[in-house]
């Protein structure tokens, strides 16, 4: 009796287990999968990452679920151009610890901004309630350039405050690329994220 | 061991398939946990005007700071939806549709509208919808889904100005 009933379990419950367990992962890692991003229909300029399907309705299954998490209702690349930084040129993470020179000249669209979220994805909490910088805005040097500082602490100039620490990331929105810079995203100038002075523990 | 072989078999097998499903399943979940959010503040195929976005916006991840948006919660249970965009003024703005899977189906803007502004009729492959006049037909490939417009604000401070703006978007029951 004993070991008709070891026997019941063993041809049933390990199954039943090992299905309930390979459902966990299978879901687990398509969570995982969209949070961490997806492999197509990506460029890559710098420290610049665009999703170039985003919006799209040629969309792959993981690109589609993975624009649903970390950037829901976005327009198609004819539309507008996303473009997210997470590391600075040298290949560190963003943190709100360091100071970062973010410049260039004003990527080639209709208008543009770049815009400072934490790392959950929302824009950061700060006392001048300040959260992008855009073409209208920014300051051009003599030589036509913007620099922007970005920081946890307040910069002179024009300063995009990041989280006091922890990460951080950085979007780059472009409202009606130029035909060219739509059909090519990766020959985007994009601007720069350079840190001044020390970063410790970076 | 041919068993544990077989288990393994089992776990690889069910593994993918919940994963391709899960993959399948998550924007439309994303979306209807959205569209129960916005439920709790209007009705379907109303238009709702919040506020700027700023730290405490936390119904969408990564809104943009510099546009003021005009949401739509679309339902076409009850037939077709009319979307109007008339005398808007801003440095840009566009009004786009999504599906219930987040695909972003129509898409137009302040300089591929005409003159007269925007008139759609958003309405399923089901349902029986003329274009005429000005007005133009967008069949939508889901039944639920939601409008967005977006208005490029050029001074965050004249917030009367934006709300204005706002207020130039709307959609109701063609019905």
């Amino acid at each position: 009796m004993r070991r008709q009933r070891r026997s019941l379990l063993a041809r049933y419950l390990v199954p039943a287990l090992v299905i309930l367990f390979g459902l966990a992962a299978g879901a687990g890692s398509a969570v995982l999968v969209a949070r961490r991003g997806s492999f197509d229909d990506v460029v890559r300029v710098g420290p610049w990452q665009a999703q170039l399907a985003a919006g799209s309705q040629n969309a792959g299954l993981y690109t589609r679920a993975h624009v649903a998490m970390v950037g829901l209702l976005a327009l198609d690349r004819r539309e507008t151009l996303y473009f997210v930084a997470g590391q600075d040129d040298g290949g560190r993470p963003l943190r709100g610890d360091c100071v970062y020179d973010v410049s260039g000249r004003d990527p080639p669209g209709r208008w543009w901004s770049i815009t400072a979220y934490g790392p959950d994805h929302f824009l950061v909490d700060n006392a001048p309630h300040r959260f992008s910088f855009n073409g209208a805005s920014v300051t051009h040097d003599a030589a036509g350039l913007f620099h922007i500082r970005v920081a946890g602490s307040a910069q002179p100039g024009d300063w995009l405050p990041a989280p006091s620490q922890g990460a951080f990331i950085l979007t780059l929105r472009l409202y009606n690329p130029e035909p060219g810079l739509a059909a090519a995203p990766d020959t985007l100038k994009a601007p720069a994220i350079v840190p001044v002075g020390v970063c410790d523990g970076g | 061991m041919r068993r544990v072989f077989a288990l393994a078999g089992l776990f690889v097998a069910v593994a993918v398939v919940a994963n391709v499903a899960a993959s399948w399943v998550l924007p439309q979940a994303i979306m209807y946990a959205l569209a129960h959010r916005l439920a709790s503040i209007a009705g379907p195929n109303t238009a709702i005007r919040p506020a700027l976005p700023d730290a405490s916006s936390r119904e969408v991840v990564m809104p943009s700071p510099d546009l003021a948006y005009v949401v739509c919660r679309y339902d076409l249970s009850d037939g077709p939806v009319r979307v109007d965009v008339e005398g808007l003024s801003a440095p840009y703005w566009s009004v786009a549709a999504y599906a219930a899977n987040t695909d972003a189906f129509f898409v137009v803007n302040d300089r591929t509208a005409s003159d007269n502004g925007v008139h759609l009729l958003l309405a399923d492959g089901t349902q029986s919808a003329q274009a005429h006049d000005n007005v133009r037909v967008v069949v939508a490939p889901s039944r639920t889904g939601l409008v967005l417009g977006r208005i490029l604000v050029g001074n965050p401070q004249e917030a009367d100005a934006y709300r204005d703006q706002q207020r130039k978007i709307s959609c109701r029951p063609a019905g």
